[in-house]
């Protein structure tokens, strides 16, 4: 079956310093890489996370697919069509397939203009005639779980879980096959972040959408997506189903990320694999491995020479000179490999400093 | 100061604040009785709406214009009632006995003055020239983990990292050695690895420093990994209170068991359906006639909708305001 | 324990708490600078608008026999140096002095909004170039500039509302210019992108609601200031050209004659007062509305 969405080695580059400050300060390369060579695909009916921390590029990614920002290099092809090096009028047919859901909802709807304009907005956009747009804004709010009464409704007036209702019902006006939804649980209470959640994952049943959820939120990530790439610095630097990634996580920033979620157990507060120091400026990649930096596991081959993306087991990609083995060999080193109850790996603190420098 | 080593740092005892609003008065605080003991580490935990913010204010008595405090309202810092000083003792108190870090760092520091200066500043009622001022300054800095202190006190805010500026805060918080650091959501505008490095660099300090501490936070994670006590509020009443392990482990009322169970990071298996609180926070304008949860209740019974729940002891460390605890 | 059920049903139904319509205008009445200013506006402009039915008196009729009359129940405000009755003119001065005003900042206003929202929008090149224009223009003292073009192309209404609008212009594009520039990378701006907008759709429904009330503020704030150039050019004799009555030609006659009555001075300076006092209380309140307005949002 021909993938829905294909990414090929894109890049994101943006200009940091005009060309007089470039001669001014003798810069080589006024540009910094928001996205590095990421390449990725999304099927028909299925849940990709692109989870990250600041500046991984995760949201850079996301607009560059829906054309907000312009691509370099690579390619993005929606069902077979480059998206890449569209003009913006070449790129409005494909903003009816692909719609986006923004971090904060209430920001992402125009602040003068009721719920029923800005839900109707895009039928008004791609000119679509011949339909009662009351009806469809009534018939979008039902789709959603509003009632009627949200239709006369400004945006400063709703709350956030209303607004973001509100921005999926604008998403789905004209049915699109992909929707990007930037952080959907942001800012929402634990109590109701379970309704959006929900809400999305009913109308990927019904209306066979794919979803593509940027997040850096670990938890909420490992139930809603099939399958899961981690970021940084504007790379992946793994990818692979989620049940996978959460239970034999491949590469030390993936168990680092895992580690660092605390879990509402007092029992299991532990010494946790702390990353240590902060992420790079995208202005000042590190050489080699650009994770060596953090790494607790860095070896001298991590300092000198970049990871290849390879496949660590089916399905399964990591870029690391050393990515972690099976859970057989883990104990090896101390590591107890993940339960069932999808808690993250606990790392023993004393075979780690003993053995780190020499690990199998 | 008239206080022994058992007495606790902080007792609130019946705080009730409201609001003066265009469409009435908003109970925004109903008889709340916390304690915070010496040297513990005291969460609260809730959702919007619950009163943390109205809460921590009334502590340093920051309460806007339009808010009332109720005359029985006690807040006892180290034997003084807060809400009875007049400003030179309310000024004495902030900053040097109490101590506060806020949510977001990129807010909480001064722009357009070095860090340095912020924090020499910060000495003020120090009898101390300027350079040891500098010095100490430094050394608070180093304690927080920054590197380079002397040469980074001449820098500005921005040229530090959101991280960065949160572990000065919390460098300026404590300099003065308070008895008590109040910390609303200190890393919710963090990074997970960032985060976690500022619980871990929280909880070593508060061992380095001596002093209580009172940590707001909506993330069940976190309350779990520092604190030793936790308090759940809701809808501006304290819902429950307890020790941390039997809090977390024999949650009694309805919304902690809920609350804890919604929690993405507590759920073993994958779900594609996750678990919700259904309705919505009551109008604080408008209260309900018996206890405040009620409507979004599964559990409730007769007794719910009558009057409100007084606070019964589940055990010697552990208290919840349902009827259930009373009728078990 | 099944005590949460999962469910995606909106806790939505939390009641819209909502407004009423024009709140801001219940708003501006409380405060009694605003009422006090609104109230004279809506004098001003009712009995310029009604100048024709509420005059007793034709303004040109000659009555050379009552010149430089006092006020009395046939004349209200007495009548000027050629028997002409003072409150008729008046009124007609109203009438130019809010045609001059509303024409030039309306005008202005069109123009700076357009001007401004293409140089925050469009590419950084055109931003560049109207800057520059827009700061050259602004660098000229406006009554100079007036002075200079009226001996040029001679007096007349139609010089004064160029010169008014071509001076004002700037600074409205400017606001407008860093309004949108703020705006535009907004998330809903991003989100309307993400759609499919195109830029006219974005600049016209979405940017222009956004940008345009303080720059109605700004128009408020400047209409007495264009109306006592005009009759500051007209007392200078540079305005409108008799038998045209402006306030300030009214003053300029009152002031010749103002050992004989001082009727025509007060006449033609009253309105002024009113005029200024009117709008700048009306702008600063609509002001004040506003703003906090703006910041009640969650």
């Amino acid at each position: 079956m021909p993938d829905l969405l294909n990414a090929d080695k894109v890049r994101v580059r943006f200009r940091t310093s005009g060309l007089v400050q470039t001669l001014m300060k003798g810069l080589d390369d006024p540009f910094i890489d928001a996205v590095m060579h990421v390449s990725f695909s999304l099927q028909a009916g299925e849940t990709f996370g692109l989870v990250g921390e600041s500046g991984s590029g995760k949201t850079t990614l996301g607009r560059a697919i829906i054309g907000l920002v312009q691509a370099q290099e690579g390619s993005i092809k929606f069902q077979g069509d480059e998206l890449i090096g569209l003009k913006d009028k070449q790129y409005k047919e494909f903003r009816r397939e692909i719609a986006m859901m923004f971090q904060d909802p209430i920001a992402s709807l125009s602040p003068r203009k009721t719920v029923r304009y800005s839900i109707t907005e895009p039928f008004r956009i791609h000119g679509v005639t011949g339909k009662d747009l009351g009806e469809e804004a009534r018939r979008l709010l039902r789709l959603v779980g509003l009632h009627e009464g949200f239709m006369g409704a400004y945006p400063h007036q709703l709350s956030g879980g209303q607004a973001r209702r509100v921005g999926v019902a604008r998403a789905l006006a004209l049915e699109p096959k992909v929707i990007i939804a930037d952080e959907p649980t942001a800012g929402l209470d634990v109590s109701v972040q379970g309704e959006i959640l929900n809400l999305m994952n009913r109308l990927q049943r019904e209306m066979g959408l794919s979803y593509l959820i940027i997040t850096h939120n670990l938890p909420v990530v490992r139930h809603v997506s099939d399958r899961l790439a981690i970021m940084y610095l504007g790379r992946f630097v793994e990818t692979g189903t989620t049940k996978e990634i959460f239970e034999r996580p491949a590469h030390p920033y993936t168990l680092g990320l895992l580690a660092a979620v605390p879990e509402p157990d007092p029992d299991k507060r532990r010494d946790k694999l702390e990353l240590e120091g902060e992420i790079p400026s995208l202005m000042n990649r590190p050489k080699g491995c650009e994770f060596h930096t953090r790494c607790p596991f860095a070896q001298a081959k991590c300092l000198a020479e970049a990871p290849e993306y390879k496949e660590v087991s089916p399905g399964h990609w990591a870029s690391c000179h050393f990515p972690f083995p099976d859970p057989a060999d883990a104990k090896a080193v101390g590591i107890r490999a993940m339960p069932e109850t999808g808690s993250a790996p606990k790392v023993d603190d004393k075979a780690l400093h003993a053995g780190s420098r020499d690990r199998f | 100061m008239s206080t022994t080593d058992n007495d606790p740092v902080l007792d609130i005892r019946d705080l009730s604040v409201s609001f003066n609003t265009a469409r009435g008065s908003l109970c925004a605080l109903r008889h709340v009785d916390i304690t915070v003991p010496q040297n513990k580490i005291v969460g609260i935990v809730g959702e919007s709406g619950c009163g943390k913010s109205t809460l921590i204010n009334s502590v340093l008595r920051l309460l806007s214009p339009n808010s009332e405090v109720n005359a029985e309202s006690e807040v006892i810092f180290q034997g003084d009632d807060v809400m009875k000083m007049d400003n030179a003792s309310l000024q004495g108190l902030r900053g040097q006995r109490i101590s506060m870090i806020f949510q977001d760092p990129m807010t909480a520091l001064n722009p357009v003055i070095s860090i340095g200066q912020q924090m020499v500043d910060v000495l003020y009622r120090q009898d101390l020239n300027k350079a040891q001022k500098r010095e100490r300054a430094a050394e608070m800095l180093s304690q927080v983990g920054i590197p380079d202190p002397m040469r980074r006190l001449d820098d500005y805010p921005h040229q530090f990292s959101g991280g960065m500026r949160q572990r000065i805060c919390i460098a300026m918080a404590l300099m003065m050695n308070p008895a008590l650091l109040i910390a609303d959501e200190p890393t919710t505008a963090l990074d997970v690895t960032l985060e976690a490095q500022i619980i871990h660099l929280m909880k070593e300090l508060r061992e380095k420093f001596e002093c209580s501490m009172l940590f707001v936070s909506h993330n069940l994670g976190l309350i779990a990994e520092l604190c030793d006590e936790v308090i759940v509020m809701y809808a501006g009443e304290v819902i429950e209170q307890g020790e941390v392990h039997d809090l977390f482990h024999r949650a009694q009322h309805p919304y902690t068991q809920m609350l804890l169970e919604c929690d993405p990071a507590r759920i073993a298996e994958t779900r594609r359906d996750l678990p919700t609180i259904t309705g919505s926070v009551p109008d604080l304008v408008d209260l309900p006639k018996g206890c405040i949860f009620s409507p979004r209740c599964p559990k409730r019974y007769a007794p719910c909708d009558e009057t409100p729940p007084g606070t019964y002891d589940v055990n010697d460390v552990h208290s919840a305001r349902c009827f259930k605890v009373r009728d078990a | 324990m099944a005590s949460t059920t999962p469910t995606d049903v909106a806790s939505a139904d939390a009641p819209i708490k909502s407004e009423p319509r024009l709140a801001w205008l219940w708003q501006l009445l409380q405060n009694p600078l605003g009422a006090f200013g609104l109230f004279l506006v809506m004098l001003i402009v009712v009995s310029a608008a009604g100048a024709d039915f509420f005059s007793p008196y034709d303004y040109k009729a000659l009555d050379v026999k009552n010149r430089l009359a006092s006020p009395s129940w046939a004349h209200l405000l007495g009548t000027d140096n050629l028997g002409r009755d003072t409150f008729s003119r008046i009124l007609h001065g109203g009438q130019i002095a809010l045609y001059v005003a509303l024409v030039s900042i309306g005008s202005s206003l069109v123009l700076g909004l357009g001007l401004g929202m293409l140089a925050g929008y469009g590419p950084r090149w055109l931003d560049n170039i109207l800057l520059l224009i827009f700061d050259s223009v602004r660098a000229f003292p406006v009554i100079m500039f007036a002075l200079a073009v009226i001996t040029v192309v001679g007096p007349s209404l139609e010089t004064i509302i160029g010169v008014v609008v071509m001076t004002t212009t700037p600074g409205y594009a400017r606001i407008a210019r860093n309004s949108t520039l703020s705006l535009k990378n907004n998330e809903f701006i991003l989100a309307e992108r993400s759609l499919g907008a195109g830029s006219k759709r974005i600049m016209v429904s979405h940017l222009l609601p956004n940008l345009i009330a303080p720059l109605l503020i700004l128009c408020s704030m400047d209409i007495p200031v264009v109306i006592t150039i005009e009759a500051g050019l007209s007392f200078l004799g540079l305005g409108v050209k008799p038998p045209t009555p402006s306030w300030g030609s009214i003053l300029n006659d009152g002031y010749g004659f103002i050992r004989n009555t001082p009727w025509l001075v007060v006449a033609g300076g009253i309105p002024l007062i009113l005029t200024t006092l009117g709008f700048t209380f009306l702008g600063e309140s609509l002001r004040d509305v506003f703003d906090p307005k703006l910041k009640r949002d969650r």
